[in-house]
């Protein structure tokens, strides 16, 4: 499989945040793909179960191990959703319309599930070598 | 109440042979928690975990929105990014870490469950710049 590139561009911006300086701040990325589990855009229904997000191992072993560019969004309006790593350690929960992009490492897999009912939960990962 | 606004795009033609990706999403936070941070931090080295909260983090779930940048361009300068679980003023166990940055990357999360963000590099004293904002009070 070729190596592929993704442009990640990441904005944040407030002006009430503190009383003495604003915030405004805009980074790019350009990151190569070059792993062996390349998941595009998927939609899944959740429970209050784990479930794994990628569909094999996560397996690389150049910088920091393990490593997979990750995007997640809760698509729902009520329920959270609980991000947790390959021990069942909770490191995320993502409410109602919340997202995230980070580089998962040192981790084989990446489960998600319910804090109730059944949100449908978007993501993408995208392994590197 | 404060508001922040935070837009995440991500855009590939050549990750899948019939599929082009381009996407945006954008959501308005509202963090509320009495400890928000942004900083610059010289890392220490590897071997040393530096944290970036200045003090436990707290309410309900232990919740924060993060914003990382790592600022290095030289090759092989990645930070672990690690939780810690146990109380403040001690160490993360070793290896529990669920992300990486490397030269130039950056991270967005609402992160939980955790007291303290722990950072530390492979190699050299690469600069991180980063946005902690607790999202509840106590």
């Amino acid at each position: 499989m070729a190596n592929a590139n993704l442009k990640a561009t990441f904005s944040i911006s407030s002006s009430d945040l503190f009383d003495t300086i604003s915030l405004a701040k805009t980074v790019s990325n350009s990151l190569t793909i070059d792993g062996d589990n390349r998941q595009g855009l998927t939609t899944m229904k959740t429970s209050t179960a784990y479930a794994d997000l990628n569909v094999e191992a996560l397996s690389g072993s150049s910088a920091g191990l393990k490593k997979a560019y990750v995007y997640i969004k809760n698509t729902d309006s009520t329920d959270e959703l609980i991000i947790a790593d390959d021990g069942n350690a909770i490191f995320m929960r993502l409410a109602p319309g919340e997202f995230t992009f980070y580089p998962s490492a040192d981790n084989t897999k990446i489960q998600c599930k319910s804090s109730a009912n059944n949100p449908v939960v978007e993501f993408m990962i995208l392994e590197v070598s | 109440m404060a508001t922040v606004n935070v837009t995440l795009s991500l855009s590939s033609t050549d990750l899948f042979a019939k599929q082009n990706l381009s996407f945006t999403e954008t959501d308005i936070l509202a963090p509320a928690g009495d400890q928000q941070l942004v900083g610059r931090l010289y890392t220490t080295g590897s071997g040393t975990e530096d944290g970036i909260a200045t003090k436990a983090i707290a309410g309900t779930g232990q919740r924060c929105y993060v914003f990382l940048h790592n600022l290095s361009t030289t090759t092989g300068e990645y930070i672990k990014i690690s939780a810690r679980r146990a109380a403040f003023g001690t160490d993360s166990t070793v290896n529990d870490f669920f992300a990486q940055l490397g030269p130039g990357e950056f991270l967005f999360a609402p992160l939980s469950d955790m007291y303290q963000l722990d950072v530390e590099p492979a190699t050299g004293n690469p600069v991180l710049e980063y946005v902690l904002m607790e999202k509840q009070t106590v």
